[in-house]
């Protein structure tokens, strides 16, 4: 710090004299300069150097625009200020004829060529003119330019910020809306597998309810799998030889798919049949799966089965059946992602609408037999009309836990 | 806002932020000016901090012709020159000079055109202006070499002693007294010409060939990333450990440096006034710049000051110098005195009025 420094070095004089004029101070230093240049304190070229090295460290220094502008207006300056001057032309000659003839020529040829500078000094100025106009209608032109950019950038920073937030707002009433809309999808955070080990029941067991159905695709290839879970159906397919692929929205299930060796995709039903081309499938399968659909994606995966089916081919579509009461009490609402059933009243309706040549219905998964209400045994009247009844309400309460639709285009 | 009424001086800036120097100097003129009359502070572009307090160009409404207006030349902006030259009320210019584009143009070729711009404008402005007004000097010869005529002369400084008055931060000052070595503060934005470059070799020559190890503090802001960068690598590559690219700082922490400083440098090339180095004074430190542009007559005899074309040996010399001898420090400290003494004898807020009141 200040106070701590070393004494002065002596060619300054000492503080005990009048203070040193500041001219003489730098004076001094300069000679002090010199003389370390000379004893080699300070190398020949240090300062050169360091401005080289400053020089490397920033790179090259681009022209702007504005001193392209300068030297410009300087260059047709120039050329405004331009002289032609005869004396700068020529006349000397080695033409015979002596000096008389061609003092007379030159006096002819002078006049010609005054005319021709006289002219050439109009073009001339002709032409600076018309660049200047040119130099300044483009300096006006970028001016303008530039004023009305910053303004629309500014405006426009300021509606991106404005709209950004209007964004975040809606993105996140957007996702408060779907968290209660049934059938927008839950995120669940356990494992899918474990859903369908505790309440759908072995793989195999499952394959082997479905083996009817798979029959119905004989010589129908190549069938869509529509979201195909554990793939039982189309391991079933497999068996019968036909070619099959399937789409699960969840990428996991689709992994092991592969893994297995079958073919099959991530993908969802509208957008995925939506890219196929018209007439590419032979076969459609849905099982269990048009329940999870909203009602406006249900009509459009019909119009798009009619689509992309060819004619002769088959659509099944399996669900749960919205006629038989007990589905309520035991299944449906199990899932939490069935967004609600779909009656095969409404669903043939489709199909037939859609122009599909025949519609089945198939009843599947009768209720057991010990869950429904048992008859009389006995054969009087009053049994006769008690069992009548039971059947009714067995009808109502037990029927069929599934149906399927078996379309054929 | 309420709309100004009755007879109004306004002044106009393109950019207003807090902490710029031309702000301060029109937010300090502005409570002097409501002394006798309304006053408002119209400018471009307003920082967010700054939005009520200065108003934006946009809601200029003059209730009546007799308003004067004040502006504050900086960079180029279409949009404010266009305005001026549209109004019909008279106008004071107050140049604080405009930095010729070509520093800039290695780092940043768009600011280099504002300026270059702002200097064209401030040309074209000639025939509207009924009063130029000029920081210094220098600025005022620049005005007249644009054809400017009875240009009068005010130093931009309403209060020479504001920041000496700050309480300098304790933290602060303790963490400065902990440098083995003395410090050489630097004050001002880290742009091309202020050359803090020069600096950066004025140490390498200071610690390699004096074998003087010294600490130097670059502190102000850093808009050019580009040069920013480029100071830092060159700090690096000449390995100088004492070199402190210091950046933005608070009042309290400036009052703090200024006071742990030794010697106050710069080696800038292109001022129109520098109070940097009037507060250096104020702090009563000794100066070591370089003789460009206004420096010279805003430094008097407070400092050495090195001519333009020599380079940074003779000035880490003057700089070595200073710190060694206590009789020149002391010389240094007294032409401060004496500088701030005739700064405040010219009373500038006086100076700036009457110039304003002999144009409404």
């Amino acid at each position: 710090m200040a106070d701590e420094q070393p004494t002065s070095s002596s060619d300054l004089g000492s503080p005990d004299v009048s203070p040193p004029d500041l001219e003489r101070v730098i004076t001094t230093l300069r000679q002090r300069v010199e003389r370390r240049r000379r004893d080699g304190g300070y190398p020949p070229g240090l300062e050169a150097d360091l401005d080289g090295h400053f020089t490397r460290v920033t790179g090259d220094r681009p022209a702007t625009p504005s001193f392209l502008l300068a030297e410009l207006e300087q260059a047709v300056e120039e050329l405004d200020n331009f002289e032609y001057r005869r004396d700068s032309i020529s006349t000397q000659s080695r033409l015979p004829g002596g000096s008389r003839l061609h003092r007379a020529i030159a006096k002819g040829v002078g006049r010609q060529i005054q005319g021709v500078l006289e002219q050439t000094q109009d073009q001339s100025h002709r032409v600076a003119h018309t660049i200047s106009l040119m130099s300044r209608a483009t300096n006006m032109l970028a001016d303008a330019y530039d004023t009305r950019v910053i303004q629309q950038l500014d405006d426009l920073q300021l509606q991106l910020a404005q709209e950004q937030r209007q964004l975040q707002q809606l993105v996140i009433r957007l996702s408060e809306v779907a968290a209660r809309v049934p059938g927008a999808g839950i995120d669940a955070w356990y494992e899918a597998e474990a859903f369908n080990a505790h309440f759908r029941g072995d793989a195999h067991a499952i394959a082997g309810r479905y083996r009817d159905l798979a029959t119905r695709f004989a010589g129908c290839g190549p069938v869509l799998d529509i979201g195909f879970g554990r793939g039982e159906f189309l391991d079933l397919l497999r068996e019968i030889d036909v070619d099959a692929f399937g789409i699960e929205a969840e990428p996991s299930l689709v992994e092991w798919a592969r893994s297995r060796g079958l073919k099959a995709d991530v993908g969802r039903a509208v957008e995925y049949l939506g890219e196929l081309d018209d007439d590419a499938l032979g076969g459609l399968v849905m099982i269990q799966v048009i329940e999870h659909l909203s009602p406006q994606h249900v009509i459009d995966v019909v119009r798009l089965a009619a689509a992309k089916v060819r004619p002769g081919g088959r659509v099944v579509v399996e669900t749960v059946n919205p006629m038989s009461l007990y589905t309520y009490a035991h299944a449906f609402w199990v899932d939490p992602d069935h967004v609600r059933p779909v009656h095969p009243n409404y669903l043939g309706f489709l199909f037939a609408e859609a122009g599909f040549a025949s519609v089945e219905r198939v009843d599947r998964s009768p209720v057991p037999a010990d869950e429904s209400l048992e008859l009389l045994p006995g054969d009087d009247e009053l049994s006769k009309r008690l069992n009548a009844n039971f059947d009714r309400i067995n009808g109502l309460l037990f029927g069929p836990q599934d149906y399927a639709i078996v379309a054929t285009r | 806002m309420t709309e100004p009424t009755g007879i109004g001086i306004h002044q106009v800036l393109v950019a207003a932020s807090p902490g710029d120097a031309i702000t301060n100097l029109a937010l300090g003129t502005r409570d002097l000016l409501r002394r006798v009359g309304p006053s408002e502070i119209y400018a471009r572009h307003i920082d967010p901090a700054l939005v009520g307090d200065v108003l934006p160009l946009t809601s200029y409404r003059p209730s009546h012709s007799h308003n004067l207006l004040l502006f504050h030349a900086s960079i180029g902006q279409a949009e404010v020159h266009e305005f001026l030259m549209s109004r019909s009320e008279p106008l004071v210019l107050v140049y604080h000079n405009v930095t010729p584009g070509e520093y800039f143009a290695p780092y940043d070729l768009v600011f280099a055109d504002l300026l270059e711009l702002g200097r064209r404008e401030v040309a074209s402005l000639r025939p509207r202006i009924v009063r130029a007004i000029a920081d210094s000097h220098y600025n005022a010869r620049e005005l007249e070499a644009m054809g400017y005529r009875d240009v009068c002369v005010v130093p931009p400084v309403l209060d020479v002693w504001r920041l000496s008055k700050v309480e300098p931060r304790a933290s602060t000052m303790h963490h400065l007294s902990t440098f083995e070595g003395p410090i050489l503060l630097s004050v001002g934005q880290l742009m091309p010409h202020k050359r803090p470059d020069f600096l950066v070799q004025v140490m390498h020559i200071a610690e390699t060939h004096l074998g003087i190890y010294e600490f130097l503090f670059l502190v102000g802001h850093q808009r050019l990333s580009r040069y920013n960068r480029a100071i830092r690598e060159q700090i690096q590559e000449l390995n100088l450990a004492g070199v402190h690219v210091v950046g933005a700082v608070d009042e309290p922490d400036l009052a703090a440096m200024f006071r742990s400083a030794d010697v106050v440098v710069t080696a800038s090339e292109h001022e129109g006034f520098c109070i940097p180095l009037v507060e250096a004074m104020t702090f009563g430190k000794p100066i070591v710049a370089r003789a460009c542009a206004a420096i010279p007559e805003t430094v008097g005899d407070a400092g050495l000051l090195i001519p333009p074309e020599q380079g940074p040996e003779l000035f880490a010399e003057a700089v070595a110098e200073t710190l060694a001898n206590a009789s020149l420090r002391a010389e240094l400290v007294a032409g401060g005195r004496r500088r701030l003494a005739e700064l405040e004898g010219s009373a500038p807020e006086i100076a700036m009025v009457e110039a304003l009141l002999e144009v409404v």
